[in-house]
């Protein structure tokens, strides 16, 4: 398996998009490094919100849509380049493959994720001579938060490898999940925030939002210990995203066996 | 120009990809109204809605879905083999490129329409509020133009995108840059400084709710704008297919002409 895992990597290295991910991760501290240096914020804060906007906000937006791109390229490749009829020869079952480049997708993510994270820290350091306050714990929420909603975007990566459609359509499908999935959290968020009305009161079509896999991770992760209505144990979210990993990675593993047959 | 232009509109009737923007368009506009219910103590009236969609618009959906429309156009005259064709007529690649992205602006202009005739059916018939003629024409206003400036503002990622095979990672880039800009357009100057996010400041809605219009920050906005455009202007001046060349580089190296 690890060395299925490493031939995914290698596979990367044909295309610029560990590159991209790079720069696109490096957008986190330059747009507060452009605040600082608009004088608009102060230094010492405008990492530490950004962070905060990264796992807050951020990370439900960007990460889905990753998700699905690297799905995409992951998946599709083998088929466009005609591989998989000998990497079934060799023999290398369709489990592990799809398993290895899930693992890959989910590392990934979560070095973007790192990245950005190490970015701000960085930026904090060199441009405003500041070392955040409770920068381990943010690095560790931040990368945690990375993890669950890569997690939470499987469904997203079953929908790329079942409908099998062209790369157009997968981007697309990403496009829609990740602005859904990143209003969904923004709105649990907002709500969270303000009235503190119980969820058991909202309209039905509100209530449904705050069940999805995005939704119970903002409310684990951002009211579990304020003891709001809101608030889900951890050991809920938990019990959910193992559930919810298995049952998804079991499907993409049985819609990758359809691809040969 | 004018032909090239046309026939890239005609070209796009055959293709999925036509549906990419009003698509985004429609979302926008059911997303904020999904926000819209939201019980948070704020009153949901037309301009809030309409300065919600063309935020969401501008920022999240636009610059993805430009990109991949753009790419995957001038992608299509790759694996169809036509672009080898084009370029014999002979039409220089910058002048394709330059056709293509005239055609986006014209089709984004069209879609921006459809964004509000589909904000004027909605929102009114769903119960929100507030809508008056000056009001309906300020909408229309305010989305061709926040759009437009969206679109010229991403011309040098654009310009720079379609050299290249693929769709995806260009994509990828518009998409972090128009959602990061969103989340942290909180803070007044940085919604300013980023070219893309710029043009949702233009218009100026009732006080304290819907858009940010500051005029004291229009020079810099402008200066955003004028510099992506530019930049974009340059990209296409030295655009050339990149895949060819590299394709060329590969034949050299095994010794065919």
């Amino acid at each position: 398996m690890a060395r299925l895992l490493l031939c995914e990597f290698r596979k990367l290295r044909r295309t610029r998009l560990p590159l991209l991910l790079g720069v696109a991760a490096a957008f986190f501290p330059l747009f507060g490094a452009l605040s600082v240096l608009g004088g608009s914020a102060r230094p010492d804060s405008v990492y530490g919100s950004t962070l905060g906007t990264l796992t807050a906000f951020g990370l439900p937006f960007l990460l889905p849509f990753l998700t699905g791109l690297l799905a995409t390229r992951l998946f599709f490749w083998e088929s466009e380049c005609d591989t998989l009829k000998l990497l079934r020869t060799v023999p290398v079952r369709t489990g592990p493959l799809a398993v290895a480049k899930l693992g890959a997708l989910l590392l990934l993510n979560l070095a973007v994720t790192a990245l950005a994270t190490l970015g701000c820290l960085l930026a904090a350091l060199g441009i405003s001579r500041v070392l955040l306050a409770d920068a381990a714990s943010l690095c560790g929420l931040a990368l945690l938060a990375g993890l669950l909603q890569t997690l939470a975007a499987l469904p997203l990566v079953l929908l790329v490898v079942w409908v099998r459609g062209s790369s157009l359509l997968s981007l697309l499908a990403a496009l829609v999940y990740s602005i859904v999935n990143g209003f969904g959290c923004l709105q649990v968020l907002v709500q969270m925030g303000s009235a503190g009305v119980p969820p058991e009161q909202l309209p039905p079509g509100r209530q449904l939002l705050f069940c999805l896999p995005g939704a119970l991770i903002q409310r684990c992760l951002f009211a579990g210990m304020s003891g709001s209505p809101y608030a889900v144990a951890p050991a809920l979210l938990a019990a959910v995203m193992i559930g919810m990993s298995a049952l998804f990675g079991m499907g993409i593993v049985w819609a990758y066996d359809r691809w040969e047959r | 120009m004018g032909n090239l232009v046309w026939a890239e509109l005609k070209k796009n009737r055959r293709n999925l990809w036509l549906a990419v923007l009003p698509l985004a368009m429609a979302l926008a506009v059911a997303d904020s109204r999904y926000v819209a219910t939201a019980r948070d103590g704020v009153t949901y009236d037309w301009p809030l809605v309409v300065s919600n969609t063309i935020f969401l618009a501008a920022t999240y959906l636009l610059p993805a879905c430009l990109t991949l429309q753009l790419t995957q156009s001038m992608q299509a005259e790759r694996d169809n083999r036509t672009l080898p064709c084009l370029l014999v007529l002979p039409m220089s690649f910058r002048r394709l490129l330059a056709g293509k992205l005239l055609a986006e602006g014209i089709w984004l202009a069209a879609a921006s329409v459809l964004e509000w005739l589909i904000a004027l059916a909605v929102f009114p018939c769903t119960g929100i509020p507030g809508l008056s003629p000056a009001g309906a024409a300020t909408a229309l206003a305010a989305m061709l133009s926040a759009n437009l400036w969206t679109y010229l503002a991403l011309l040098p990622l654009l310009a720079l995108a379609a050299q290249w095979p693929g769709s995806g990672t260009a994509a990828l880039v518009a998409f972090f840059w128009g959602a990061l800009g969103g989340l942290l357009s909180n803070r007044s100057l940085f919604l300013h400084l980023n070219p893309l996010s710029a043009g949702t400041a233009l218009w100026r809605w009732e006080a304290g709710r819907g858009l940010f219009f500051d005029s004291s920050r229009l020079g810099l906005s402008l200066s955003g704008l004028a510099v992506a455009v530019a930049l974009g202007v340059l990209a296409v001046a030295a655009a050339r297919d990149r895949a060819s060349v590299r394709h060329r580089g590969k034949r050299r190296r095994h010794g065919r002409p």
